[in-house]
């Protein structure tokens, strides 16, 4: 089955992807910091019984028990933002459930009892919340979940408190942070209760001009009006961004073209190619497609090398951990592969 | 160009930078201007200043507070930012209502509700009804009708404590 990065998405110009998570826990278990390891695996037990016949068509669920994953296939999943880095660094009684296109996954045991996450492809919230709480009604079902009227659903940390929704949307934005207008724009959006970061979530730095915006504020707020405000100021933000590649463009757009051809060429005929000068180049190639400077290339195309080039996945392949020159090679070949495919 | 704050890692993004009105521009590492860019802009979510008002009490009637199902005690919550179990919401509410308000802005859930609160909500909602109706059967003095529906307000009632 096509993995969801593997299609096409609204706005995908900008926006590679939309997430929503929902934390959710159970009653009669202490939260993570206090579960017993026993506790645990009966946690688990009962979430893949709750989730044994929910019916999502074709795109069936599998069930891994985390510890039985290698390294770097957990590592792998996290460069795919498939679960927490967290979550793979401890993997002892913890469950994952992933379903066959890679768009759910549920983890159990994680900071809180579920995390439920699905994440689509482009600007399209309202899709992935639909699958997320149809999810969370499923397990609704038979599992009893931790709720209090006022504070609502609990949480093991007091910020997710409410209904536990983090809704977030991946937006490459190379014009923004080349006028250096993201700094400005940094301060308007936390003035609206939602936060940027950088490519993998807090503290992480920014690749490839990839940010990350979601909500941050989950109590008092309904889960059709979070997403609605992260949604509209997505929306404001491809707008900035428009605006500022068509002012590079009219900048100087001979310098503009030379920039995203040499970067293609940097993936076509490099040979030894590091994470970060991939990140660059897949950067200025994707700003190069989505302004028509590149007219053969989809974006579908970016997305999958974007996710079978990270160094876990690209060892994870070779089936073993590969030195720093090895893996710039590998890199470049798997490349190569991709875009002669 | 060697980046003007860790003086390691090459430059290779220009931050202009606004202090007390007056303006610089810093070349910087990408990691760098990423943690100048994002961090200082975060609202300060570390967990000294989340529960900072509660640390205000003194340490001995916080110590003394530990929740009846987890263990947990409110020393424990101040330093790990975790809440035990559910109960621990009950048992140290007041302490950690302030902070909640704090983060959130706001104190009352609207959000989606699962189906084991429905419940509860329903049962209520039930209460307020028949409580309504026994003032009329009372104040229309048919006190035999006004018993019997006393002792299925009583029944609901005791059913809702065991749900709470
Ligand atoms: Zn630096
Ligand atoms: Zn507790």
């Amino acid at each position: 089955m096509i993995k969801w990065y593997q299609t096409q998405g609204p706005d995908n110009g900008i926006v590679l992807s939309s997430r929503i998570r929902l934390a959710r826990n159970i009653v009669d278990f202490p939260f993570h910091s206090k579960i017993s390891f026993e506790q645990r695996e009966q946690l688990n037990q009962k979430v893949a019984a709750a989730l044994e016949n929910i019916n999502l068509g074709e795109n069936k669920l599998r069930f891994y028990k985390l510890d039985e994953l290698s390294q770097l296939k957990r590592y792998s999943l996290v460069e795919q933002h498939e679960i927490s880095r967290e979550f793979a660094a401890k993997p002892e009684h913890r469950m994952l459930v992933l379903s066959e296109d890679h768009s759910i996954s549920i983890m159990v045991n994680e900071e809180d009892h579920l995390r439920i996450q699905v994440i689509t492809n482009g600007l399209d919230l309202a899709k992935a919340y639909q699958l997320c709480n149809q999810i969370d009604d499923v397990l609704d079902e038979t599992l009893t979940y931790a709720f209090d009227e006022k504070l609502g659903y609990l949480t093991s940390c007091p910020t997710n408190l409410g209904t536990g929704l983090r809704a977030s949307v991946m937006m490459h934005l190379p014009a923004l942070e080349q006028t250096g207008l993201i700094s400005q724009l940094t301060s308007t959006i936390n003035k609206l209760g939602l936060t940027i970061r950088g490519t993998y979530g807090e503290g992480s730095s920014v690749i490839g001009s990839i940010y990350q915006i979601s909500n941050q504020i989950t109590l008092g707020i309904t889960e059709q009006d979070a997403i609605q405000n992260l949604e509209s100021v997505a929306r404001q933000i491809i707008e900035s961004e428009e605006k500022a590649r068509e002012n590079l463009r009219n900048q100087d757009s001979r310098q503009l073209e030379d920039i995203v051809f040499r970067s293609l060429g940097t993936l076509k005929y490099a040979r030894l190619l590091s994470g970060n000068d991939f990140f660059k180049a897949v950067s200025n190639v994707r700003l190069g497609v989505s302004m028509g400077i590149i007219p053969d290339l989809s974006y579908t195309k970016l997305n999958e090398l974007m996710n079978l080039t990270g160094t876990a996945t690209i060892c994870d392949r070779a089936g073993k951990q590969l030195p720093p020159e090895e893996r710039d090679y590998v890199r470049s070949a798997v490349i190569r592969e991709k875009l002669e495919e | 160009m060697i980046c003007e704050n860790c003086g390691k890692n090459e430059a290779t993004t220009v931050v202009k930078q606004t202090i007390n009105g007056e303006s610089r521009t810093l070349h910087l590492c990408s990691s760098c201007a990423n943690s100048m860019m994002f961090g200082s802009f975060f609202p300060d979510f570390g967990i000294n200043s989340l529960f900072s008002n509660s640390m205000t009490q003194p340490a001995s009637t916080r110590a003394r507070k530990v929740c009846d199902y987890c263990k947990t005690s409110l020393e424990e919550i101040l330093e790990t930012g975790k809440i035990g179990c559910a109960h621990c919401y009950e048992t140290f509410s007041q302490d950690l209502a302030r902070s909640i308000e704090k983060i959130h802005g706001k104190s009352v859930h609207t959000g989606k509700v699962p189906k084991s609160a429905k419940g509860t909500i329903k049962v209520k909602n039930l209460l307020t009804e028949y409580k309504m109706e026994l003032n009329r059967l009372i104040a229309q003095e048919e006190f035999e009708k006004a018993a019997e529906l006393r002792d299925k307000i009583k029944q609901l009632e005791q059913g809702e404590e065991k749900h709470d």
